[in-house]
């Protein structure tokens, strides 16, 4: 999860830099991140926390451009804010049904012990009417 | 006092089935990484709490009824071992639910999801010895009952023992704030439940014993023919 947040951000930060990729590259010419040195901020997904270098490039950031900082964080901002919106999405139908299954064994239950008591009532009918009737003869 | 406690564990399943959705949708924090899927797991973990409460109170009957031979012990083991089928059912379902969401699929043969499904297996042959079994089926279901009880450690510490797919024991002693108290309510809940079934399934069984005692009597005395 954080290292997707990571890889998003640093995407992010890309389009930001240069707005459209390929247009941008018409007007001002190529992505000015292409060239830069981005080594110091590579990262083993098994041995590294995303988030960490993540943090780390943010605020490298934000030391050069305050702004650019501030724009990006609110662009990431956005982007989990839909990711975690289509999570919810999708979990609330594995919810739903873990609750109705649940709710389908348990109204199932009582029902059966329900129909069991009133097929005890009917036995104890039979039998005192079946008294009754000995008893009469 | 019975009608006391009933009445105190009908009070408790009820209010507690009526307050878990709200603290389980508007008073406990989202979980990390798990997300909005763990809210299966205030429903589901209780459960899985009942299922052993009703295997303990099943297989300790059970132990009564093999040392005394009185119907009482049977009917209570009898009545739990149906409640050990019910609340296991919910386990292995609500679990293979939560599972799809976590992990992307709903089954994995790990150590605790294997036993789990051996308990409750266990406590169905139970019931369908109780029910198919015949005369002297009782013992036999008793035998069967102290078995599942074995289970339950192996079950629980399965998470210890085994590399598992299934998440720790230390989920639960390690909840906080809100998680923590919806937790309560519904273990609260199904506690009710739990007690409130127990006592209707046991009151049925006695009657249905009451009612063959009866009739055999009625027949033995020349009342019926």
């Amino acid at each position: 999860m954080r290292g997707r947040i990571f890889a998003l951000f640093v995407v992010l930060v890309v389009l930001l830099a240069a707005p459209g990729a390929a247009s941008a590259e018409d007007a001002v010419g190529p992505n000015p991140l292409q060239a830069a040195d981005l080594s110091k901020y590579g990262y083993d997904p098994a041995k590294d926390v995303g988030a960490v270098v993540g943090k780390r490039f943010l605020e490298d950031v934000r030391a050069v451009d305050p702004r650019l900082y501030a724009a990006a964080v609110d662009a990431v901002r956005y982007e989990i804010q839909a990711d975690e919106a289509a999570k919810f999405v999708r979990q609330r139908k594995y919810v739903i049904a873990a609750y109705a299954v649940l709710f389908v064994i348990l109204v199932g239950f009582v029902a059966a012990l329900w129909a069991r008591s009133r097929k005890l009532q009917a036995e104890l009918d039979a039998l005192e009417a079946r008294i009754r009737k000995s008893a009469a003869a | 006092m019975r009608k006391a406690l009933f009445i105190a564990a009908a009070v408790a399943a009820a209010v507690g089935f009526v307050a878990l959705p709200y603290w389980v949708f508007f008073r406990a924090e989202l979980a990390h990484e798990l997300y909005f899927n763990q809210k299966i797991f205030y429903y589901h973990v209780p459960a899985a709490f009942m299922m052993f409460l009703a295997v303990f109170v099943c297989g300790g009957a059970s132990i009564g009824f093999l040392a005394t031979r009185k119907p009482s012990w049977d009917d209570v083991a009898s009545s739990a071992g149906d409640l050990a089928v019910l609340f296991g059912a919910i386990v292995l379902t609500t679990g293979p639910i939560w599972g799809k969401a976590a992990w992307g699929f709903y089954w994995d043969w790990d150590a605790r999801l294997t036993t789990s499904l051996l308990l409750w297996m266990i406590f169905v042959a139970y019931t369908l010895v109780r029910r198919y079994g015949g005369p002297g089926s009782e013992r036999l279901a008793a035998g069967l009952a102290l078995f599942g009880v074995v289970d339950v450690p192996l079950v629980y510490f399965a998470v210890n023992f085994w590399k598992t797919q299934h998440p720790t024991n230390r989920v639960v002693p390690t909840l906080q704030g809100g998680m923590r108290e919806a937790f309560l309510w519904g273990v609260l809940a199904y506690l009710g439940l739990f007690l409130v079934l127990l006592w209707a399934r046991v009151s049925q069984v006695r009657g249905q014993r009451r009612l063959a005692a009866v009739e055999d009597l009625a027949l033995d005395t020349g009342v019926l023919e």
